[in-house]
């Protein structure tokens, strides 16, 4: 039984419509679409909060994915971490100049399902078994700080003040972290 | 020797792909890597490593209008530069219309000759319906119409289940608050579907169970039509 919410869109096809895009098919970009849009669109509603921010920014996406298909190329990483890195860098700089002040009472409501990514990230793909592996053995509040930045795309300094910790331990949180991910998916 | 640049190129390269690298540090680092190969790569290892985050989400399918808005812009080249860029757009321009009229064309015939089937009514009383649910033949998708009065929750949607005889809720997806949608089915949710007599209502958070199993109430359960 297939419990992930999201199945990862197989990368060989990813990178199969990306190389005909370069090529100025149209339809590929259609396919392409159809089989990202709804993971990105996700991704982008809940970093934005604002149904409208996030389609301006799925559809700067989808045209930026055509225009850089050509500058695609597989050994630079896997197409869906491209598409969804697009989406994230740009919503980054969406949110500071669109998004009005996160209140804390949006970011605390917001709290309980971010505490639960690390829970709920899928297990039974490749990648993603080694990095639950990885985010289990990070303390729960660090493991916060991470989900609340990644999915919510929160500044250490918004962090700070969701959680009520101060920004120095937020920071040194998010550092240690990333470090203690980091030699953990090497080892 | 380089230890120690690498190791806080590192720590760039992961806050970087985080996000929390914020300000005028992101755009000097996004300087960076343009120009060096190891900061590049490791920040394209870090956005790999991340990817099972995003994946957590459950899929939000997007409105219709955000793709026309992407094909218009392709069409008229506004958001497009570089080279070759006038005759992709003319490729795709011609492409995309070939797909628009197999679209419409499409459309016609099903509306025409392949009408959904009724699935199931769904509401907490069976005497006012909130959701009709259809199906494609062949469970190819659903189509689904708000027909009642949604009762809106904050911060919370409704999501559609199937009941397969024997097995775990497989998710079909948040209901609609207003209007209609038409969805198409994965193969796991045709199979899930084909093998339930039931199809169930819970109360998710705003983009669904974070779980891939009903985690609110269930608050409708009712038979398919056609099951057995």
């Amino acid at each position: 039984m297939d419990r992930h919410r999201a199945a990862e869109p197989d990368n060989e096809r990813l990178e199969a419509l990306l190389a005909r895009c370069a090529n100025g098919d149209g339809g590929a970009l259609e396919e392409l679409y159809a089989l990202a849009a709804p993971l990105l669109f996700a991704v982008l509603m809940r970093m934005l909060r604002r149904r409208d921010l996030a389609e301006d920014v799925l559809q700067d996406v989808f045209v930026r994915a055509w225009r850089q298909a050509g500058q695609f190329d597989r050994i630079r990483g896997r197409p869906l971490a491209w598409l969804i890195s697009i989406a994230r860098y740009r919503a980054i700089d969406v949110q500071r100049s669109q998004r009005p002040m996160v209140g804390l009472t949006d970011v605390q409501l917001d709290l309980e399902p971010a505490l639960q990514v690390a829970d709920t990230v899928p297990d039974g793909i490749g990648l993603g078994s080694a990095l639950v592996r990885c985010l289990e053995q990070i303390g729960v509040p660090q493991r916060r700080c991470l989900a609340l930045a990644y999915h919510d795309g929160l500044s250490h300094g918004e962090i700070a003040r969701a959680i009520g910790e101060p920004l120095g331990t937020v920071k040194s949180w998010v550092r240690r972290s990333l470090l203690s991910l980091r030699r953990c998916l090497e080892s | 020797m380089n230890y120690g640049n690498s190791a806080l190129i590192d720590r760039l390269a992961a806050e970087y792909a985080l996000g929390t690298l914020r300000g005028p540090a992101r755009r000097r680092f996004e300087r960076l890597i343009a120009a060096d190969a190891t900061a590049l790569a490791a920040v394209l290892r870090w956005e790999n490593d991340l990817v099972p985050i995003a994946l957590s989400h459950a899929p939000v399918e997007p409105p219709a209008r955000v793709w026309q808005r992407v094909h218009a812009a392709l069409r008229t080249g506004s958001a497009a530069g570089g080279g070759n860029t006038r005759r992709r757009v003319r490729q795709f321009a011609i492409a995309a219309g070939l797909v628009a009229v197999a679209m419409v064309a499409g459309l016609l015939v099903r509306e025409q000759q392949v009408a959904p089937l009724p699935l199931a009514a769904l509401g907490t009383d069976s005497a006012h319906p909130v959701w009709a649910v259809e199906r494609q033949r062949q469970y190819s998708a659903l189509r689904i119409r708000v027909v009642g009065a949604v009762e809106r929750r904050a911060g919370k949607s409704y999501e559609l289940w199937a009941l397969p005889k024997g097995g775990a809720p497989v998710s079909l997806g948040l209901l609609p608050e207003s209007g209609s949608l038409e969805r198409a089915l994965t193969s796991v949710q045709r199979a899930a579907l084909l093998a339930s007599d039931r199809i169930a209502v819970s109360i998710e958070p705003e983009l669904g169970s974070p779980t891939g199993g009903p985690t609110g109430p269930v608050i409708i359960v009712r038979d398919v039509a056609g099951a057995g």
